[in-house]
């Protein structure tokens, strides 16, 4: 073991070392005001699958404060939410929990113990850009991404106006309070030059999340205890160009976060609570030149969480640690480009429930080839990985787009998936099976997108048909040899659907008005009997309702914005009882004040007052009583007023 | 006025007359302790039965039997894995047996008592699924719901094995009952109850199965514990004796220090005294119309069970001691 990583170390120090001798490096630029470091998209692009992006403007504009409100919101999938203050995980196309990657800034930081990640705990505001990508990702990702990939993102930027200036500062405060006690704030400040150049955030949050509810339509309301939630979290980039051929970047994240976890409607009282602790560095070394392009990071993750419950004399603690390493080079010529890398994580796991600290080494190899001619864009991506000295088969990856005219265009993937047992399927007692296969089969999708521009109306439209097939779903049930509940491969599971949407964007007496609808239709069944637990063929994964559908309506005027959204998910069957469907609406208006080049507290004249943005929004606004997972209570109409004032 | 009931279930379907008690005393286990079958004997022995265990050395867990004199009332959850609800064990006793089981849990019947009738058995809630029922946990619900008219239970279904085969013939019993139209009724079982078994025959196995109005999934949510104490099985002697009617009459009723027997049969016949847990107290022969003087100096005061045999069959009859 010592061995082989030991070797993973050299080969990634001499990799490092090789490369860094390299030549010239450019600076990528796409926005106006901003000067993006790089362009390393080729990295995490994969053809011919959905994805939808959210830059650091459209996610201060979004409802949702974490991440699991903006992919409920805006994303159409679904989001398993138990909640206010309790665990939120994410569905993308019928697949489970642990089947989505979440990346920040490349590198995978969902627990490995639990295979998950609790999105309600990542803050928006710590992000300048999300990313979702549906359908297979695990060429490019690895273990996990069969049902997608969310990318996080502190892609650190440089203003122009410092860069022609030599140094400055940007800063930019957030305050926002409503309902349920819910106070955030935030502090960003942005400090640097030409050569080096840093952010730093921090981010408080609370809530008392005493909403009230019923626990019976007949009962009166009550209020939620012990649902109450502070989070701090601190982030700190930093970009050192060393020489226009070389950066280095730093990515650092702080998160505390302490919460009760609320009953449920069909128990008393809780006295359960939950402190997760985690600390995340990245360090990144660029260099491009003429030959190519050369990136190598190195990781830490550090985690650990403790879940007590006084009434039931419990306390259960759990640690992990991940150290990631990953080299890749990219080189483009004509219509051709490739990337070649590899990359290690290495894992480390305590915890009471395990008979000894355990361990993981997985290292893998992984390049992709494109091609570009005319207007087809073809990809194919490779993945080699050996997991603790054992080979998994090859993944596989082919997609393209093809542009038929200018109107529509046409895409296509066709992959392999794999998800490999987490350290708790395999090392927990009672029930851990070491025995365990990974999780694989193959995932299809195809779709046609395109615009139409007619006077002074756009029309978007797109429509996406999936298929995968999932063989050894690893799911938790009784064995009956033993007596205990166990991991083991028993289930299969077929997931399609379709994907229509359709947008309109109206410019009409300096007014912008957008409207957009989106639908799916997802069919994730059963392909194997299980007695317990109790699954026919061909039902309906528990809590994945089979219609989801969305309208946005966005209005804009000079300073003013006004947006409304609408979501009805379908009925759909949890583990205790069916679920009802639900419709609900969230609106939100937005006033920009803009006072530029108007300097304030007589500072320094690089120091501005930028902007104010204040907000108001209403969550439920109908009031609907709904479920996400039953006997689990959801909050009426609630809001939120807030102030962003930018500084520069 | 529990003993009483229990002393005449016991002998209203007595057909045995030699019983031995299972109580777990034989154990002598500390207070606050248990055994989990970590010993890896498969199991438990106690008067004439087997109490099946399955313990994972691997997982530290175990399913099946356990042996326990814990006696926390107060601690929810699987923390609390092996207390009884009552806080002791039956009648005032220090051990008792706690079931966990996803399916069935087995106790065997051995030496004398194979193949014979067993006479009931002492069953109560344990402290875990009592709580649960009572104010709801993370997985399972309060029984009656948020507005105490859910029709809630959560059933024992005792059957017996004979000969390999598992009989349709059973005895229910219900360690919480909601389903009454009158709330006020409801009840979760925190005292230890007598479940009389005679009515099943002769039995080589019990199987023990819970199940609950609260079912999800995984199968059921109610924390599927239970337990037991002073399970009395007849032993040894055929339950083919026939009951028949002797002439004899027994006074004082009740009676201080002695019982009169007059025995007005030309044949010889045996006398045994039984107290409530079945343990024999006396015995002796009753000559063919006789008058007998038996000497209850020794007995503690209570209910007592005179049994009168002959080759033909058996009666028996009930007197108290003051």
């Amino acid at each position: 073991m010592f061995k082989k990583v030991f070797y993973l170390i050299l080969f990634y120090l001499i990799t490092s070392t090789v490369v860094v001798g390299q030549v010239s490096f450019a600076i990528d630029t796409f926005e106006i005001n901003e000067v993006t470091i790089t362009d390393k998209a080729f990295r995490g692009q994969m053809r011919g699958i959905s994805e939808q992006e959210w830059t650091k403007n459209k996610l201060e504009n979004n409802n949702g404060n974490n991440l699991s409100e903006l992919l409920n919101q805006k994303a159409g999938i679904f989001v398993k939410h138990y909640g206010p203050g309790t665990l939120s995980t994410v569905s993308i196309r019928g697949s489970s929990s642990s089947q989505t990657a979440i990346l920040w800034n490349g590198i995978p930081i969902a627990s490995p113990t639990l295979g998950l990640l609790d999105l309600s705990l990542i803050p928006l505001a710590g992000f300048e850009s999300v990313k979702l990508q549906k359908g297979s990702n695990n060429s490019l990702w690895g273990s996990g991404a069969i049902g997608g990939n969310v990318q996080l993102n502190n892609k650190l930027t440089s203003p122009i106006r410092y860069q022609d200036q030599g140094f400055g500062f940007n800063a930019e405060l957030n305050g926002t309070i409503g309902s349920f006690n819910q106070r955030n704030g935030s502090a960003i400040l942005g400090y640097g030059g030409q050569k080096l150049y840093a952010r730093t955030k921090v981010l408080i949050n609370s809530t008392e999340n005493n909403f009230p509810y019923q626990k019976d339509i007949s009962l009166p309301n009550i209020r939620l205890e012990n649902a109450e939630q502070i989070g701090i979290h601190f982030f700190q980039d930093v970009a050192w160009e060393v020489s226009k051929k070389h950066r280095i970047l730093l990515n650092y994240w702080y998160s505390s976060i302490d919460r009760n976890i609320p009953p449920t409607m069909v128990q008393n009282q809780s006295s359960a609570s939950q402190y997760d602790l985690s600390n995340k560095i990245m360090l990144t070394w660029e260099n491009e030149n003429s030959f190519g392009n050369f990136t190598s990071k190195i990781g830490l993750i550090d985690e650990y969480n403790d879940f007590r419950d006084e009434n039931i004399s419990l306390e259960s603690s759990n640690y992990f640690q991940n150290l990631f390493a990953e080299s890749n080079f990219t080189k483009e010529w004509k219509r051709h480009k490739f990337l070649v890398g590899l990359s290690a994580l290495r894992t480390k796991a305590s915890t009471a429930s395990y008979e000894i600290n355990n361990s993981e080494l997985k290292t893998a190899i992984f390049s992709t080839y494109n091609f570009k001619y005319k207007n087809l864009d073809l990809q194919a991506s490779l993945r080699a990985e050996l997991v603790n000295g054992e080979f998994i088969p090859l993944v596989p990856n082919l997609g393209f787009s093809w542009l038929m005219n200018d109107y529509l265009q046409l895409k296509g993937n066709v992959g392999r998936n794999y998800r490999l047992p987490t350290l708790n399927d395999r090392f927990w007692r009672p029930g851990g099976n070491q025995a365990l296969l990974p999780e694989s089969g193959w995932s299809q999708e195809l779709g046609l997108q395109g615009s139409l521009n007619a006077d002074n109306v756009v029309y978007e439209y797109a429509i996406t048909g999936f298929n995968r097939n999932v063989d050894n779903w690893i799911l938790w049930a009784l064995d009956q040899d033993i007596g205990f509940f166990s991991a083991r491969n028993i289930a299969k599971v077929w997931s399609r659907g379709l994907e229509p949407r359709f947008g309109a964007t109206i410019e009409q007496w300096n007014q912008h008005f957008k409207i957009q609808f989106q639908y799916d239709l997802i069919l994730s069944t059963n392909e194997k009997a299980i007695i317990l637990p109790k699954i026919d063929v061909g039902s309906q994964l528990w809590y994945t309702p089979r219609h989801q559908g969305s309208i946005f309506f966005d209005w804009s005027y000079k300073n003013m914005g006004l947006n409304y959204s609408h979501y009805f998910t379908s009925s759909s069957q949890g583990i205790n009882d069916s679920i009802d469907g639900y419709n609900i609406g969230n609106i939100r208006f937005n006033y920009e004040f803009v006072r530029e080049e108007k300097p304030i507290l007589n500072m320094d004249s690089k120091f501005k007052f930028q902007s104010i943005n204040l907000f108001i929004q209403f969550n439920n606004l109908w009031n609907k009583r709904y479920f996400i997972i039953e006997r689990r209570p959801l909050p009426g109409v609630n809001g939120q007023v807030g102030a962003r004032l930018k500084l520069f | 006025m529990k003993k009483l009931f229990t002393f005449l279930l016991i002998t209203s379907f007595c057909s045995l007359f030699a019983q031995t008690t299972a109580d777990f005393e034989n154990f002598d286990l500390p207070i606050d302790s248990f055994l989990n079958g970590s010993d890896g004997n498969g199991g438990f022995d106690a008067g004439n039965v087997f109490l099946n265990n399955n313990y994972n050395a691997g997982y530290d867990s175990w399913t099946g039997w356990s042996i326990s004199t814990t006696t926390d009332v107060t601690t929810a959850g699987f923390t609390n894995g092996f207390s009884s609800f009552v806080g002791a064990g039956a009648e005032g006793s220090q051990t008792y047996a706690t079931s966990f089981s996803f399916g069935p849990s087995i106790i065997k019947l051995t030496n004398d008592a194979m193949g014979e009738e067993v006479r009931g058995l002492y069953i109560s809630n344990a402290t875990y699924p009592a709580l649960s029922m009572i104010n709801g946990d993370p997985y399972a619900k309060k029984f009656g719901g948020p507005t105490g008219d859910d029709p809630d239970y959560f059933l024992l279904t005792i059957q017996k094995y004979l000969d390999g085969n598992l009989s349709d013939e059973k005895v229910e019993f219900y360690l919480a009952d909601y389903r009454f139209d009158d709330n006020s009724m409801d009840y979760i079982v925190d005292t230890w109850e007598w479940v009389d078994l005679t009515s099943l025959g002769q039995v080589d196995s019990l199987s023990f199965e819970l199940s609950s109005t609260d079912n999800g999934g995984f199968g059921m949510n109610t924390p599927a514990y239970f337990c037991i104490d002073n399970l009395i099985t007849g032993d040894g002697v055929s339950s083919t004796n026939n009951l028949i009617d002797f002439t004899y009459h027994v006074f004082p009723n009740p009676t201080a220090d002695f019982l009169n027997i007059d025995f007005n049969e030309n044949e010889a016949a045996d006398y045994k005294i039984f107290d409530y847990s079945g343990r024999m107290m006396a015995n002796g022969n009753l000559e063919a119309n006789s008058k007998n003087v038996i000497n209850l100096n020794q007995f503690e005061a209570g209910n007592y069970v005179l049994v009168i045999e002959s080759e033909e069959g058996y009666h028996r009859s009930i007197f108290t001691k003051m």
